[in-house]
């Protein structure tokens, strides 16, 4: 008799919970406590994933009553009604104390933060506070405070950061998308290192407000997701012009849901793809990863782009140029309560901003005008190419040195040939998606591509194609709580 | 093989950071390390394009917020 394959792995997206509800085969309510029980499971494993620093049970079970209760009239706010998220927690969920990943007591929130004011009007129903590396500043997502957040492939790994506990979430089926924040890649890295989708959009397309920010001119809020259409979905959620923000006043209007979904299924024949073919030698980027996303241009050429290969300004000259303004400006938002505990902070912490208050205003200043160039050379390549691909993270997730869990973990390699590639658009504040593409040491790898502002869903619309051409097949990892949610 | 404490330029990170806490030595240190992870790099960079201006927004006015239903392209409230 002929064996029956196994049906492949397929996470729970946003867009099948959508159509459980729609269908009454689930409700919101089942799904919230279905999350809330696999939360607390994976944190009962050995190691404890640690993705979670904080479930919101109280609001979570509320927010899923009222949208069960809308699903049941057959009147949802949005494709997000009812669906579980995670926000990661250096960003506002009113009452609840926002750690930013430290023990340092920040006051208590008394309203949310925009993004999640904007998540609840559509229906979404927030969970719980996701971990993160230190205030945010660092590579690894490792955390002595909090716990590392284990990477779903491999516990014997980190996540990458800073929001490793989003994207841990995401890749271990506790939640179908997790919100993080991108300073220099902190979204789109450690989506890289869980084989999720990571979305940095545009700099103003999301407001920043009740957001604690560590860099002033480079963060952004983005989605990490199973596809790129729950990305999609998740964008236009949460994108808008927020009137007390005047950062987003510039953005022109997204599309709704459904033309957002429609122009990811479109084919992209004709679309101008620039190919970043040198950053594939380059000393920064894994050949095996740059492999994979020489694979990943094929499979764009064989859908129909137009490929043509395109320099970008040197990387490494962008790592120095972001990592004085990090030096600069960080930690904008938290500086008060953060410079006067630096003892009580890990020591990776205390030594890079003990490190960065040596950059003088001429330094700062000499970055930001490199910057501009920086800008200015991107800006030129669109008048060329519609979209540039390249690596997203270099390497795939490294292995956890124990010692590091207590004392933190700072490897200049490391972080060069994590964020190497995605700091770049954090100067231009250009949007970039990171969309799975392979496996390295049986470890997720993704591309990168990068777009002009705010062509977001001409970004989607191409990782869509590479998410059809199947380069990356989902497999169910070692760590995995998704099976009750959807 | 024995597993390294983490470091950062050759030192443990966790003594570096102690290191850096001092008032005199560690600042220096500080200053030192900076310069040589960073700035020097930066410092060494060729900006004599008179057009490389600071990425710093100054406008003489404050911005006023878009009306009903959100700014246009680039545009403002009265546009």
């Amino acid at each position: 008799m002929l064996e029956r394959p196994a049906p492949a792995f397929r996470p729970p997206t946003i867009c099948e919970l959508e159509r459980a509800y729609r269908e009454g085969r689930r409700t919101p309510r089942e799904v919230c406590d279905a999350t809330l029980a696999a939360i607390r499971a994976s944190d009962r494993d050995d190691p404890p994933l640690r993705a979670v620093i904080r479930i919101t049970d109280e609001r979570a079970r509320s927010g899923a009553d009222a949208a069960t209760e809308r699903w049941g009239r057959g009147q949802p706010l949005s494709p997000l009604d009812g669906v579980p998220v995670l926000i990661k927690d250096n960003t506002d969920v009113a009452g609840v104390p926002t750690t930013n990943g430290t023990v340092l007591e920040f006051p208590v929130p008394r309203r949310d933060s925009a993004v999640i004011e904007r998540l609840a009007a559509a229906g979404a129903v927030v969970v719980g506070k996701a971990n993160l590396h230190e205030i945010g500043a660092g590579t690894t997502g490792i955390n002595p405070h909090h716990g590392t957040a284990r990477n779903p492939h491999d516990p014997r790994r980190w996540c990458g950061g800073s929001s490793s506990g989003s994207a841990s979430a995401v890749a271990a089926g506790l939640v179908p998308v997790a919100i993080g924040t991108d300073a220099g890649g902190s979204v789109r890295a450690p989506a890289a290192f869980v084989g999720a989708v990571g979305l940095k959009p545009t700099f103003g397309r999301i407001s920043r407000l009740g957001m604690s920010i560590l860099c002033d001119t480079l963060d952004t809020l983005g989605p990490i997701a199973h596809t790129c259409a729950d990305a999609a979905l998740s964008l236009c959620a949460m994108a808008a012009v927020c009137p007390d923000d005047d950062e987003t006043w510039d953005q022109p209007p997204l599309p709704g849901h459904g033309d957002c979904l429609a122009a990811l299924g479109r084919p992209i024949a004709g679309l101008r793809v620039g190919v970043t073919r040198s950053l594939f030698e380059h000393r920064r980027v894994d050949p095996r990863v740059a492999a994979c996303v020489s694979r990943a241009a094929d499979a764009l050429a064989d859908a129909g782009a137009l490929l043509a290969d395109v320099e970008v300004p040197d990387i490494e000259a962008c790592l120095v140029i972001g990592l004085t303004l990090l030096g600069a400006e960080g930690p904008s938002g938290m500086e008060e309560i953060v410079l006067a505990n630096l003892s009580r902070l890990g020591a990776d912490l205390r030594v890079m901003l003990l490190c960065g208050e040596h950059v003088s205003a001429r330094d700062y200043l000499r970055a930001q005008r490199a910057r501009t160039l920086v800008r200015r050379a991107w800006r030129a390549l669109f008048d060329q190419v519609d979209l540039v691909l390249m690596p997203a993270a270099g390497i795939p997730a490294g292995i956890i040195r124990r010692d590091a869990l207590t004392t933190g973990e700072i490897d200049e390699d490391t972080s060069a040939r994590a964020i190497g590639c995605t700091f770049p658009s954090n100067l231009t504040g250009y949007p970039a998606l990171s969309v799975p593409c392979g496996r390295v040491e049986d470890m997720p790898v993704s591309a990168q591509l990068v777009a002009p502002p705010w062509q977001e869903l001409r970004a989607l619309a191409a990782g869509a194609a590479l998410e059809r051409a199947g380069l990356y097949r989902p497999r169910r990892p070692a760590r995995w709580y998704g099976d009750g949610i959807a | 093989m024995a597993v390294k404490s983490p470091r950062l330029a050759g030192r443990p990170l966790l003594a570096l950071a102690r290191l850096l806490s001092t008032p005199v030595a560690g600042r220096r240190l500080a200053e030192s390390l900076m310069r040589k992870i960073v700035l020097d790099r930066l410092r060494g960079r060729d900006l004599t394009d008179a057009e490389a201006r600071p990425v710093i927004a100054f406008r003489p006015e404050p911005r006023r917020p878009p009306g009903p239903g959100g700014a246009a392209p680039g545009g403002t409230a009265d546009a």
